[in-house]
């Protein structure tokens, strides 16, 4: 290994002292009329394989032989390509603004375009999805979702019905780490789950890395979500919002004139969404029980609010403050006579990143980030009752907190010293403060009033280094290292992270990648739901719980179909865990709750730790762009889990293994005015542990018995089930298709849109859970399998969702 | 408080209003694997105990039928126990519904192991356990005691006071040094009660005794703070958690006669503690534990699935084996 890092700096370098009468072109692009930075848009040399992509802050740099003429094209999924001539015999700098393209006037340029080409592009196993693809796309009660739509790509997978969890290849939802604008987000969930936190309004960005990770991500196993939320449009105020059955929106962008002689330097952007479930309901449950004396009351809300703001100090140095605060809260009023009682759930995350960006030079950017992020539920319940005889009154109160709150700093620098290299490198230093479990009782009647806590203090840090690096025409390599290292109070590891990826061009649009990446995860979440409940706690690894790692191997192939706008990709890959974490048979949460438990209730003696494996074939075929755009994915995979404290030690699936995975998108632009959208999804039932069998337990306490017990000898007991090998069962198959249908019209003053959309168009009952439960024949007749008045031990499936349609009003302007 | 949060997460979910249930007659048999009948045998012996009982019930698959009883007990089974030069068959006792024999007819010696067999016209299961060697003896404890007074209604507002003695008990023992051990502490309150009735025209009062089982103050089924590991020989001495003998179960009794009420009378004088500490076998120490957590999580839709611990071949339940020491606590002496 060591051998290898010398031999990369020492080519670098090489490479470095060659690089005279060159020159470099370097700039930012913009999107016309907004001016917000694009990520990722294409600039390379027209008609050589020579050519680099624009980073998150919009910069570009590339660094060429001097020429009497060259050609440098910028292009960009969704935009018109821009085509500029250049003298090369000096360093320029050209800021660049893109125009977006009509989408019904593209089906006729398409032919034409050459830009974001996954056989050009040396990453694999990573998704893009536009913004506005995900605007179109049929949702669940007409939210519009990023993950959601993630989850409709190949290896990605869903959790359970309705569900915002996302498993990549094998991996748990804890293993996704998901960034907006550098601050991770904890908790990605809004109401357990089916919605997850990001609207998509806000958002500039979205992109998902499945494998073959770049040295700059650390710190989970299985993925990165990374999104960036938009500047604010620098030219004009622009609105956007919209109103819909569970929630409304709304997004204010514009420029901050400082001064009105000069050019605008400074955009915010605030976007907010509510629910208003509790206060639609409230006039409801207050009239239902009107005169009675026993009067409850509850009600659930969530809100979101994404808030930037931007100045551009100079040409070198642009600063940035953004912030993300999101919550939900649950509670139920209870309020009689003599007592009085609230119980509830609340959850939450905020996060808050400074940024500034520095241009060295032409060839070298950073970007520093101080970056705060913090997550905490709390569940508490609080009574006050009075005995009427007595007239004592009694109080109870407890509550209990869990979180995690994070200070980090950032560094990172862009280094483009020539055509063939584009390097990265930085630092990042995480200070979290988890608080897994934290009790606060108080109980008047059994006087106890306890106070637990038990916070953990852990230092995370990661330092990397890559190089994308193009040493001929046709193959390139992205080859980095990433150094972490984590610190507890009673220890502390360094792990180095090898990463490698690699693209060879064996035809103009076909290629064949291969990668290879090592991670550490230094954190848990301890969930045994399956369900985005915020119930998941996270946790350190620690003294008793190392941290997980995996090693996964993908190869692949790109292929592009540029008459029709297509691209395939299909890969394989192979993963390997350890130490991947899962409740004790029997745990759960709820059992860290119980009051008189306070002091008993560490979580590290609730978990056991094992390893997986998981491997599979991904098929994508895709369309970004014209009037029809979409695509359709295919998963097979396998993944197995091996724990010494679980099914005996035996080898099982874990829930959410799935061997067949198919999911169909389609978006239309019908007219103009009409787009029309549907999604299929396939995929093989969840592996589950289901009771298949009933039986008595008996049960002695080996006490002294008197008469009338003796006789009782082993009839105290329980009924029991039988489960045998863990996630034996098979549920039945997932499959759902959603409609959806948009009507456009540019009024005088602003764009308004009509959604309307059908979940679960032919009501398919699609398991959520099963339990074993009894059925007593109550038909005169009887039926085939059971006779009157018989009662029988039978399966219930419950499902969720049937068919439900939804609508929203939206506008723009 | 459990069930409150439960309640209120389940109830925040909402499956009662947006699930729908539909029972899956049609399931593929070939979804689950083996899914049969069982034999469920559970029997615990000691060297201590006057009798050896075996309970012999058969489980319910899924699909089966439920209209038997769940427990389903088996009596025409042939249950034999044996040790390493002797068997004997058990016979069915029909009172008491269990196989039961007396251990004048078959010892039960510590440090030996047996083997339990059961055999119906179908099905077939065999279990062996070592009843451990040693035993441990409560070394020392703690009695604290307070006086509650308990109200009595009398009338619709009208009551009477009555004061009863409660019992808070701390144990502690030596761990036995030569192995790994289990233990389990059982304890109990009787008490005695003066209760009234009418005997040609006059109240007479008759002494009735009470049980109270401890309460250790955990809300599982099984208790599981009455199991104690010694963490593979670590802990020299061990201690109870702080068990309650509330002796408030309002055991209530009147009679009236000639206008006058008579009422229960209750009565601390004769108090007793039973003490008994059970050294296990980890077949049962497994099998108590594993009950407590299937009964924690049986309610709980977001528990993982707690398999019950069984060491029955072909079959279910357990076949464990202790050896216990008593002590009797008189509070008033």
């Amino acid at each position: 290994m060591r051998k290898s890092i010398t031999l990369f700096i020492l080519l670098c370098l090489v490479h470095s002292a060659f690089s005279q009468s060159k020159f470099t072109i370097s700039g930012f692009v913009k999107e016309k009329g907004s001016k917000e930075q694009l990520i990722g848009v294409n600039v390379y040399q027209s008609g050589a394989s020579i050519g680099t992509t624009a980073n998150t802050y919009g910069f570009y740099s590339i660094t060429l032989s001097a020429q009497e003429k060259i050609t440098i094209v910028y292009s960009y999924v969704g935009y018109e390509k821009i085509t500029m001539d250049f003298v090369l015999n000096k360093n320029i700098e050209q800021n660049i603004e893109l125009k977006a393209t009509n989408t019904l006037k593209e089906v006729i340029v398409s032919a034409l375009r050459n830009e974001n080409k996954v056989s050009e592009n040396v990453q694999m196993s990573k998704i893009e999805i536009p913004i506005n693809q995900i605007k179109k796309i049929p949702t669940l009660l007409g939210e519009k979702d990023v993950l959601k739509v993630l989850q409709l790509m190949p290896g990605v997978q869903k959790g359970s019905e309705g569900q915002s969890g996302i498993y990549v290849r094998g991996g748990g939802p804890d293993q996704n780490l998901i960034i907006l604008d550098d601050a991770i987000v904890y908790n990605a969930n809004h109401l357990f789950g089916f919605f997850s936190t990001f609207n998509g309004d806000a958002l500039k960005s979205v992109e998902l890395t499945k494998g073959g990770f770049p040295a700059r991500f650390g710190g989970r196993l299985s993925s990165v979500i990374e999104m960036n939320m938009k500047d604010g449009n620098k030219e004009k105020i622009h609105g956007e919002g919209g109103f819909g059955l569970i929630s409304s929106r709304l997004l204010i962008e514009g420029p901050v004139k400082f001064n009105k002689n000069k050019p605008t330097k400074s955009s915010f952007i605030v976007s907010g969404r509510r629910t208003y479930i509790d206060a639609l309901s409230k006039p409801f449950i207050a009239a239902s029980q009107k005169g009675e004396l026993d009067k409850t009351n509850g009600g659930y809300y969530f809100y979101d609010f994404n808030a930037k703001f931007n100045y551009e100090i100079s040409e070198k140095d642009k600063i940035y403050l953004s912030g993300y605060f999101g919550r939900d809260d649950f509670s139920v009023k209870n309020k009689s006579a003599n007592s009085e009682s609230e119980a509830g759930i609340n959850w939450g995350n905020n996060t808050g990143t400074f940024r500034w960006n520095h241009l060295y030079s032409q060839k070298l950017f950073s970007n520093s980030s101080l970056i705060f992020s913090q997550y905490n539920f709390n569940i508490f319940a609080e009574e006050s009752s009075k005995n009427s005889v007595t007239n004592v009154t009694t109080n109870f109160k407890l509550d209990f907190l869990s979180g995690i709150r994070d200070f980090s700093l950032k560094h990172d620098f862009d280094y483009f010293p020539n055509q063939h290299h584009a390097i990265k490198f930085g630092f990042q230093t995480i200070f979290h403060h988890f608080t897994p479990s934290a009790t606060i009782l108080k109980d008047s009647e059994r006087k106890l009033s306890e106070n637990t806590s038990d916070p953990i203090d852990t230092i995370e840090s990661g330092i990397y280094i890559e190089d994308v690096w193009q040493p001929v025409p046709n193959l390139k390599f992205n080859a980095g290292l990433r150094l972490s290292h984590y610190k507890t109070n009673s220890n502390s590891y360094i792990r180095p992270e090898p990463r490698l990826a690699m693209s060879l061009k064996l035809s103009k649009d076909v290629a064949i990648k291969a990668s290879f990446a090592q991670m550490n995860q230094y954190l848990h979440l301890l969930s045994n739901t399956g369900l985005g409940l915020p119930t998941d706690l996270w946790v350190p690894a620690t003294e008793k719980i190392a941290p997980q790692q995996s090693d996964q191997f993908a190869v692949g192939l790109a292929k592009d179909f540029d008459k029709q706008g297509l691209s395939l990709i299909i890969e394989g890959y192979f993963k390997n865990m350890r130490n991947i974490i899962n409740y004790k048979e029997g745990a759960s949460f709820l059992q860290l709750d119980s009051p008189e438990n306070t002091s008993n209730n560490d979580w590290q003696d609730q978990v056991v730790s094992g390893n997986g494996t998981s491997y599979g074939l991904e098929i994508l075929l895709q369309k970004k762009v014209g009037r029809f755009s979409g695509w359709t994915g295919y998963t097979l995979s396998k993944t197995l889990w091996t724990f010494p404290e679980l099914n005996l030690g035996e080898s099982f699936f874990p829930r959410y293994d799935r061997r067949h995975d198919i999911s169909l998108v389609g978006i239309y632009e019908l007219t103009k005015r009409i787009t029309l959208s549907s999604t299929w999804v396939y995929g093989t039932g969840n592996a589950l542990t289901i009771p298949k069998s009933e039986f008595h337990s008996p049960y002695t306490d080996l006490g002294r018995f008197t008469n009338s017990t003796q006789s009782q000898v082993l009839v105290q007991g329980l009924t029991a089930n039988e489960f045998g090998q863990r996630n034996s069962f098979r549920a039945e198959a997932y499959h759902r298709m959603d409609f959806g249908i948009q009507f456009h019209k540019q009024k005088k003053r602003f764009e308004r849109t009509w959604d309307f959309s059908v979940y679960n168009l032919y009501n398919r009952r699609n398991p959520f859970f099963y339990t074993v439960g009894s059925n007593q024949s109550n038909s005169i007749l009887g039926s085939s399998t059971q006779k009157v008045g018989q009662e029988k031990l039978v399966l219930k499936r419950y499902s969720l969702f049937p068919i439900i349609p939804s609508f929203s009003y939206n506008i723009k302007f | 408080m459990k069930k409150t949060l439960l309640i209120l997460l389940s109830g925040f979910l909402g499956f009662q209003f947006i699930s729908c249930e539909t029972i899956v007659e049609d399931i593929d048999p070939k979804m689950f694997s083996d899914i049969s009948e069982k034999l469920v045998m559970t029997s615990f012996i000691s060297p201590q105990d006057t009798m050896i009982y075996v309970k012999i019930t058969v489980s319910t698959p899924l699909f089966g039928d439920l209209t038997k009883s769940i427990a389903n007990v088996q009596s025409n089974a042939v249950v034999t126990i044996a040790n390493s030069s002797t068997s004997i068959q058990l016979p069915f006792l029909t009172k008491e519904m269990v196989y039961g024999i007396s251990t004048k007819q078959f010892k039960i010696e510590a440090g030996k192991t047996y083997t339990l067999k059961a055999k119906t016209d179908k099905l077939s299961v065999e279990a062996s356990t070592t009843v451990p060697l040693e035993n441990a003896k409560i070394d020392r404890y703690t009695l604290s005691e307070t006086e509650v007074i308990r109200k009595i209604f009398t009338g619709q507002n009208t009551f009477t006071n009555d004061t009863i003695k409660n019992y808070e008990v701390l144990f502690y023992w030596k761990d036995i040094r030569t192995s790994t051990n289990f233990y389990k502490l059982s304890s109990s309150l009787f008490s005695q009660y003066l209760v009234p009735s009418i005997f040609n025209n006059t109240v007479i009062y008759k002494y009735q005794i009470l049980q109270t089982v401890v309460n250790w103050n955990d809300d599982d089924f099984p208790s599981t703070k009455s199991y104690f590991s010694d963490k593979n020989n670590t802990e020299i001495e061990l201690k109870s958690a702080k068990g309650d003998l509330r002796n408030s179960s309002g055991f209530q009794q009147a009679v009236t006669l000639n206008g006058q009420t008579y009422r229960t009378k209750t009565s601390s004088a004769n108090d007793k503690i039973y003490v008994y500490l059970s050294n296990l076998s980890k077949e049962y120490y497994n099998y108590g534990l594993s009950l407590a957590a299937f009964s924690s999580a049986k309610d709980n839709p977001f528990a993982e699935p707690a398999p019950i611990f069984s060491n029955v071949k072909n079959g279910l339940g357990c076949f464990a084996g202790y050896n216990k020491t008593e002590l009797i606590i008189q509070p008033k002496k």
